[in-house]
């Protein structure tokens, strides 16, 4: 590769040169070995915080979860651990390619990390794919925080008082379920918000990726289409990370529906409408999703905040900025990036496999 | 001894007491400084930034101050009290006693101390500022947007129901906490990799002890306090029944959160500035620290035991008694490590030479002031006095005695006893003096009386009070009004000396410790060769020079013979 | 080390960096292994096995874990000082975990007790998006004075 060549010839003109004009190395340090190591012990302290920044939501769970276990029982059934498992390798998947980009970076394959970074990337993508329409199919059912939380026993009320409707026109019965609680601007606003939360996850992408092209020294052309390349990878990502699991979601659950069940499956969650007794709704059932979107809210705001990261290297790497002794921007990323997985692999037995 | 000695005239070995080009005239211009990675330029906006907020702060103090010298209403309603003495806490909280030592002074001294050329990651540390003026941004825009009256504490529920900006001001402690993590995780890892050749752990001047127990409290617990106000602005906006009783939520819960945080937090405002009063008492009494490693290690004792003792300001919050108990007895053991600071500074003081400079005169009142705040903490402590005491003005008067009477004046100290380094410029000590004395005064006259009012139950946050409790409460304000006009001359004096002080030399009240080795101020980078540290206490290795006004390092003495303002590097 | 002693052959002094270089055979069998424990984690929940349920699945998710940590993150080959670093964070989560679980149990019985006596109903105001003024703010003032 190109890139590869000209390091190696800026490596060769900066050891005639003074060894602070490397321009690899801050001026208040005296080598690479102490950038790094200073670098490696600011990002663990940097982990440590973020431990203890998950530490509140990990309280909010543990608290309420050993004082209403019934809450929890009840509620997890609504998500699906199929999904959560596919989004769990998913994200391990993304974890070994960054560990192995970290290698190349390391042994200086420069085309091995682009590899893995843009891997990294995609798999970060459908992880947000995954769960955007995880998000939407909760907003669809109202099963959502406490304060907009609504109960599927109601929906099935409705459901009851209004055969006639048509399939597909869901928002209506939502509408009409909405209506009895007097907020019903709130709840459809909520619900846009989740159904477009791909949108918006777009226009961040976007919006990183000007400031990608603001803030490189040097936006070249080269810039400008890896920073392009990001951006479509990711959006590429998303939908297909959206589309498997809507058709996953048809698959799975639709697969002999009775007619009544169709019907059903318009208002309530599926997992409520296979349910052979139903089980008698615990108070506060709507605390669970609250939990539950915190938690992995959160977590999803850290993935994002990875992909600009991942971006970044990405771009870097085009321009051929890594070396055998100056990787440390890679290795952090990854830190941050195995953080985010760490967290997430809490996650997933906590909020979808409880029994 | 490795000084910077004197390029310009090879015949001298004095090292060079002021350069022509430093760090705040080695560029020009706005962006130099807005966009500066230097961490004495950053220092300096630090200082800035909070010196305003603290007048900010001060006016609001003296505003309410003046509503309270009688129980009628003089300026203002309960409401607009009630805003008040929230946006008073707030801002002195937040935008100033928190980043004041560690963020402002720290900024500027530490890596000078470390004989470092800046700390370990200057961008962060830029960010880290952007992040305050952000924070500040948001303080600002809350009292715009209708102001603020649930304390600086947040409690819910009634932060969830009242009408006031409590998002707004939310996100503002949210960016200041992340602006004090980079700072802390700046100085972690500065300290722990820039250290120059020979300085071990135990040869860091004590500063740097206390600033780094400081940023541990500040990595540790900081984080709790940003999802505390992430879950609240949460709940706020979208109810999520965390904090919210009337959605089964917990309100103690949130005072476990927000305490977690809060109460380590009120050591990261002492801490420094007890590492200030180490540097202060030890060189103006041109003597060793007595008990060096004691006082380094009680700073990480309390730092250890400050994330102990969070639920002793929920005695009477429906705590369970047993946790109480816990609280209370490990309350209690804070004041070991406290009291073997301060036994260590006397002890220092003993058959010194002690100069009264107004950066020691501080420090003696710090020590007066801390022993009454430190000493009234035990009553609070104690299950059964607390629930008298709680939520009166006694419990308002210690932590007064604690947060401003010591952690400022600390502050007051450090801007003294560093101002030199960092202007220039030697301020007029008599001035000063009589600053610190008014301050010292009015500080005691207004916060005094306090301790009798609580006593007597008059209880905080009220706008009216009980006739019988006038007298005190007009004593009260009349200190204030005198702290008031004693600040305004502190700060009125020290800008006086950057137009008209004259020059400071390198080192002028004789201290050892690295940042006297280099020019005043220093040069962009400190130091043009990493220095060589040795024990940062003996003052005999520096000795009092006329000609300079300064100390010079002892084995230069012999043959002074150079010129002694020597010309930086232009000119050469 | 080998590896990048041969690729590091030409870095002078101020341009070397010495790190620990994890084999790929390692990093993929560790991925196999999470896969397997995810599978397993998975399966071991759909048999209810009561109190030891939570136990269970945070066991597996804490070997998950520290194979990410150790392996992944290179923490085990990594300077005494990160490690210390992150595990004092993990002791003081943990720490604030048991201290706000210790107490909320021990007042537990005072809030449903209050519960009780002031609203029977609470569960279904959930809905209620805007927390009614009435009862609200009650609840903190008069806990205390309940003892």
């Amino acid at each position: 590769m190109n890139t590869a060549a000209t390091t190696t010839t800026d490596e060769h003109a900066d050891s005639h040169d003074h060894e602070h004009h490397d321009p690899r190395l801050a001026h208040h340090f005296d080598s690479h070995q102490q950038q790094f190591d200073t670098g490696k012990l600011g990002i663990w302290l940097f982990l440590v915080t973020e431990v203890l920044f998950f530490s509140g939501l990990f309280g909010f769970y543990a608290v309420y979860r050993s004082l209403h276990p019934e809450v929890f029982l009840y509620a997890s059934q609504f998500l699906d651990t199929v999904l959560g498992a596919a989004n769990t390798v998913v994200l391990l998947f993304s974890s070994l390619t960054m560990a192995w980009g970290v290698r190349c970076a390391q042994l200086g394959q420069t085309r091995g990390l682009l590899v893995c970074l843009v891997t990294t990337l995609a798999c970060a993508a459908i992880f947000l794919g995954v769960k955007s329409f995880e998000y939407t199919e909760k907003a669809h059912h109202g099963l959502l925080w406490a304060g907009m939380y609504q109960s599927p026993e109601h929906h099935e009320a409705d459901a009851a008082a209004a055969p006639a409707a048509e399939h597909g026109e869901t928002a209506e019965h939502a509408h009409t379920a909405a209506a009895d609680h007097g907020d019903e601007s709130l709840f459809e606003k909520t619900k846009h918000t989740l159904s477009y939360m791909t949108t918006v996850l777009w226009v961040v992408i976007v919006l990183a990726g000007i400031a990608f092209g603001v803030f490189i020294k040097k936006p070249g052309k080269m810039t400008l289409a890896t920073v392009a390349g990001c951006v479509l990878i990711s959006a590429f990502g998303m939908m297909l990370g959206t589309y498997a699991s809507i058709g996953y979601h048809h698959f799975g659950h639709a697969e002999k529906p009775t007619d009544e069940e169709i019907q059903m499956a318009e208002t309530v969650p599926a997992e409520y409408a296979k349910q052979k007794e139903k089980v008698p709704e615990p108070a506060l059932a709507g605390t669970f999703f609250s939990v539950y979107f915190c938690m992995t809210g959160l977590h999803a705001i850290h993935i994002i905040g990875g992909m600009i990261a991942i971006s970044w290297l990405i771009v870097r790497t085009v321009h051929g900025a890594f070396t055998t002794y100056y990787f440390g921007a890679v290795d952090f990323v990854g830190l941050y990036w195995h953080l985010v997985d760490l967290i997430w692999i809490y996650l997933f037995p906590l909020l979808y496999l409880i029994n | 001894m490795a000084t910077v000695v004197d390029s310009s005239n090879p015949k001298s070995n004095f090292p060079i007491q002021y350069r022509e080009l430093n760090y705040l005239n080695c560029s020009k211009g706005w962006k130099s400084w807005f966009f500066t990675l230097d961490h004495k330029r950053i220092g300096i906006m630090y200082l800035i930034g909070v010196t305003t907020s603290f007048f900010l702060g001060g006016l609001f103090a003296m505003l309410l101050r003046t509503e309270l010298l009688s129980p009628s209403r003089i300026l203002m309603g309960a409401d607009s009290y009630n805003q008040m003495f929230t946006l008073h806490g707030a801002i002195m909280t937040f935008l100033v006693i928190i980043p004041g030592v560690p963020a402002a002074i720290g900024n500027i001294i530490l890596p000078i101390m470390l004989g470092a050329k800046d700390v370990a990651f200057p961008r962060m540390n830029l960010g880290s500022f952007y992040l305050w003026m952000f924070g500040a941004f948001f303080f600002l825009a809350a009292i715009v947007l209708g102001g603020l009256d649930t304390g600086w504490t947040f409690y819910t529920p009634y932060s969830i129901t009242t009408s006031t900006a409590v998002i707004t001001a939310l996100m503002g402690v949210f960016i200041l906490g992340f602006s004090s993590i980079f700072t802390g995780l700046n100085f972690i890892v500065t300290i722990h990799t820039m250290r120059p050749p020979g300085m071990t752990w135990f040869k860091m001047p004590l500063f740097l002890w206390a600033l780094y127990a400081t940023a541990l409290i500040q990595i540790l617990a900081t984080p709790v306090l940003g999802i505390t106000g992430l879950l609240l602005i949460v709940e706020r906006a979208f109810h999520i029944g965390i904090f919210d009783p009337a959605l089964g939520g917990d309100p103690v819960l949130f005072q476990h959160f927000f305490w977690f945080y809060s109460h380590p937090a009120v050591y990261v405002m002492i801490l420094p500035a007890m590492g200030v009063v180490s540097e202060v008492i030890a060189v103006h009494s041109r003597k060793h620290i007595f008990g060096y490693r004691f006082i380094a290690y009680s700073s990480i004792a309390i730092a250890a035991f400050g994330f102990l003792v969070w639920g002793h300001h929920m005695f009477v919050s429906g705590q369970s008694k047993v946790v109480a108990v816990v609280f209370s007895a490990i309350t209690f053991s804070v004041s070991i490590p406290s009291a073997i600071k301060v036994f260590n500074w006397l002890t220092t003081m003993y058959k010194g030479s002690i100069h009264f400079t107004t950066a020691m005169c501080y420090g003696l009142s710090f020590i007066f002031i801390f022993t009454i705040g430190g000493l009234t903490g035990l009553f609070l402590a104690t299950l059964a006095t607390d629930v008298h005491l709680h939520d009166t003005y006694f419990v308002v008067a210690h932590f007064h005695y604690v947060m401003m009477g010591s952690s400022l004046v600390g502050l007051f100290a450090a801007v003294h006893h560093w101002w030199p380094k960092i202007s220039g410029r030697m301020f007029n000590e008599y001035w000063g003096r009589i600053a610190c004395l008014g301050v010292f005064m009015g500080f005691n006259l207004t916060f005094f009386p306090q301790f009798l009012l609580g006593t007597r139950g008059m209880p905080r946050r009220y706008y009216t009070y009980l006739p019988e409790f006038q007298n005190l409460h007009i004593l009260s304000t009349m200190g204030a009004y005198l702290l008031g006009i004693s600040s305004t001359l502190m700060v009125a004096t020290l800008i006086y000396s950057i137009y008209h002080g004259k020059k400071a030399p390198a080192n002028p009240w004789g201290g050892a410790s690295l940042e006297w080795q280099c020019s005043s101020p220093p040069p962009g980078n400190n130091f043009d060769h990493p220095p060589l540290a040795g024990d940062p206490y003996v003052m005999e290795s520096v000795v009092y020079n006329e000609e300079i006004g300064g100390y010079v390092p002892a084995e230069c003495q012999g043959d002074n013979t150079g010129s002694v303002t020597a010309s930086g590097d232009k000119e050469v | 080390m080998s590896d990048h002693a041969e690729s590091g052959s030409h870095a002078e002094n101020t341009q070397s960096c010495h790190v620990h270089i994890v084999p790929v055979k390692v990093l993929i069998g560790v991925f196999l292994v999470l896969v397997a424990l995810t599978v397993v984690t998975v399966e071991a929940a759909k048999y209810d096995t009561g109190e030891l349920d939570v136990i269970v699945s945070m066991a597996i998710a804490t070997v998950k874990a520290s194979l990410v940590v150790f392996i992944f993150m290179h923490l085990w080959y990594d300077k005494p000082l990160n490690k210390i670093a992150f595990f004092i964070s993990i002791i003081f989560a943990a720490f604030f975990l048991c201290m706000i679980l210790l107490d909320s149990h021990a007042y537990d019985a005072y809030v449903k007790g209050f519960q009780q006596d002031k609203t029977p109903t609470v569960a279904p105001a959930a809905t209620a998006p805007a927390p009614a003024a009435a009862p609200a703010p009650a609840e903190a003032v008069a806990l205390p004075a309940k003892k």
